[in-house]
């Protein structure tokens, strides 16, 4: 039983919610969901996925305001939801969708 | 245990269905932890936390609509240096509050929260085996030994009429643990309330539920499920402290092997949510419960207008519909309370737990119980069932 990481898996919860919400509208991003994974070197996060083509992208740590670990200012929640709709984007513009 | 206050809105809840029993606040998403079984610390890593004037408007606010009670959640509550105001806000407006601790709150802390008016509290353990523990806890050491300090820290400073309850997950880490943990409760004068591990598939995020796979029951455990949830069965029979009830323990059964749930079948299916209970992010936006958030524009509950947005039929419509379109959970107190308002044979058996006048003055006469005494309690659990 591995130690999570928790800002690992604080953001992937994030971006696993937005690949659900971008399924809304196409079904790729249910493949991407179920192969998904992360990881953490740094400030740098390697996402990967291997459906419906493997694929890569690296996503700054930074850009995810996490108030449990940084106690950002005012509330990140809506900003952190448009983040990771943005790392969807870009998921979406590595696979050609 | 419950204030006059409290007692007639449990009435009015369960039998009239007129107003929501129970609250989850998750007050931090932070905590010292890493539990294998837990996703809510990163699911709500992303919202900031209420301060403590919307947590006083909060509490004004759930007092108008008539809740009961309020369980401080989190993360680990007691991470919040401002916890005892947090229950003293809540206990100023009638409501009962239940603290929820992982076992690392401190004991100045802890003192600080029942002197403030907290009663009820409820602890994690899922196994008298300290290792064990520890990695399931996310291989943080020390953590059972902390936890049966806590312990006893609380047999030393709660009151009398209190309510302590151990909150154990069942994963297949723990399968053998698990009626340890319940005859340990009884021993020391507690309840022990079961919650099945809850796994989403990340396609379909929830933001409760791990991702971790290797907590699923496999179809070669679902014998030794069964044969576990029986012999729980008949341990409360002859008197053992275990708070669920048969059904919701059925229940438990059903939804580790897959088969549909049956507790919310004199609902149409659906959960009580918004109507007997809800939960609260930590920004204080309001929440269909610890898995759903509400889509669309948040509604805060420190908001003045909160109450009366609370009854329109069109915010009830987006809550139901979230709930409508969910397959369904056992985590433990929305089911219990589903089941308690809806099935007079578990109204009574709960009535029984919190009305009998000192229903556990025995075990409670022995307490303070020091830390050496509650590690020879486990131990004599642990070699009794190792000689069976």
């Amino acid at each position: 039983m591995p130690n999570k990481n928790a800002v690992v898996e604080s953001i992937r919860h994030h971006l696993l919610r937005a690949l659900e919400r971008a399924a809304r509208t196409s079904d790729w991003s249910i493949e991407v969901g179920e192969s998904f994974d992360l990881v953490r070197d740094g400030d740098a996060l390697h996402a990967t996925w291997l459906r419906p083509m493997p694929g890569r992208l690296v996503v700054d740590r930074k850009t995810f305001q996490l108030y449990s670990h940084s106690r950002a200012a005012g509330d990140p929640a809506a900003a952190n939801e448009m983040a990771a709709d943005r790392v969807v984007a870009e998921i979406a513009a590595v696979i050609g969708k | 245990m419950f204030s006059l206050a409290s007692t007639r809105r449990i009435a009015s809840g369960l039998i009239l269905h007129a107003n929501p029993l129970y609250v989850q606040f998750y007050i931090t998403a932070r905590c010292n932890l890493t539990c294998q079984q837990c996703n809510i610390i990163y699911a709500n890593s992303d919202v900031r936390e209420c301060n403590l004037d919307e947590v006083e408007q909060i509490a004004a606010n759930l007092s108008r609509i008539g809740v009961a009670i309020v369980l401080l959640t989190g993360g680990e509550p007691f991470v919040r240096k401002d916890l005892p105001e947090i229950v003293r806000a809540f206990v100023k407006h009638g409501i009962h509050v239940r603290m929820q601790t992982n076992g690392l709150a401190s004991e100045e802390a802890l003192a600080k929260c029942i002197e403030y008016g907290g009663n009820d509290i409820s602890i994690s353990l899922d196994t008298l085996k300290p290792n064990l523990q520890d990695r399931i806890n996310g291989e943080v050491n020390d953590s059972w030994i902390r936890a049966i300090k806590t312990i006893s820290t609380l047999t030393r400073v709660l009151p009398a009429k209190t309510f302590g309850a151990l909150g154990c997950v069942l994963s297949p880490d723990n399968i053998e643990d698990v009626e340890d943990v319940v005859r340990f409760g009884t021993a020391i004068g507690w309840y022990t309330s079961l919650v099945p591990a809850h796994v989403a598939h990340p396609s379909q995020p929830m933001n409760f539920r791990t991702y971790d796979k290797r907590l699923i029951f496999t179809p070669d455990q679902y014998p030794r499920v069964a044969t576990l949830l029986r012999r729980l069965k008949r341990l409360k029979a002859a008197g053992a402290s275990l708070y669920d009830s048969d059904e919701y323990l059925d229940d438990i059964y059903r939804f580790i092997t897959n088969e549909p749930t049956t507790w919310r079948r004199k609902n149409n299916g659906v959960c009580d949510s918004p109507s007997m209970y809800f939960a609260i992010l930590p920004n204080g936006a309001w929440a269909v419960c610890c898995d759903h958030r509400l889509p669309g524009p948040p509604v805060p509950v420190y908001d003045a207008s909160f109450p009366e947005v609370y009854r329109t039929a069109s915010f009830k419509d987006r809550a139901v519909s979230v709930a409508k379109s969910c397959s369904g959970c056992m985590f433990g107190s929305y089911p219990e309370i589903t089941i308690t308002a809806r099935y007079w044979s578990a109204m009574f058996e709960r009535a029984r737990v919190f009305m009998r006048p000192g229903a556990m003055r025995k075990e409670h006469a022995k307490w303070p119980l020091s830390v050496e005494v509650l590690q020879s309690i486990a131990a004599d659990i642990l070699a009794r069932r190792d000689a069976q």
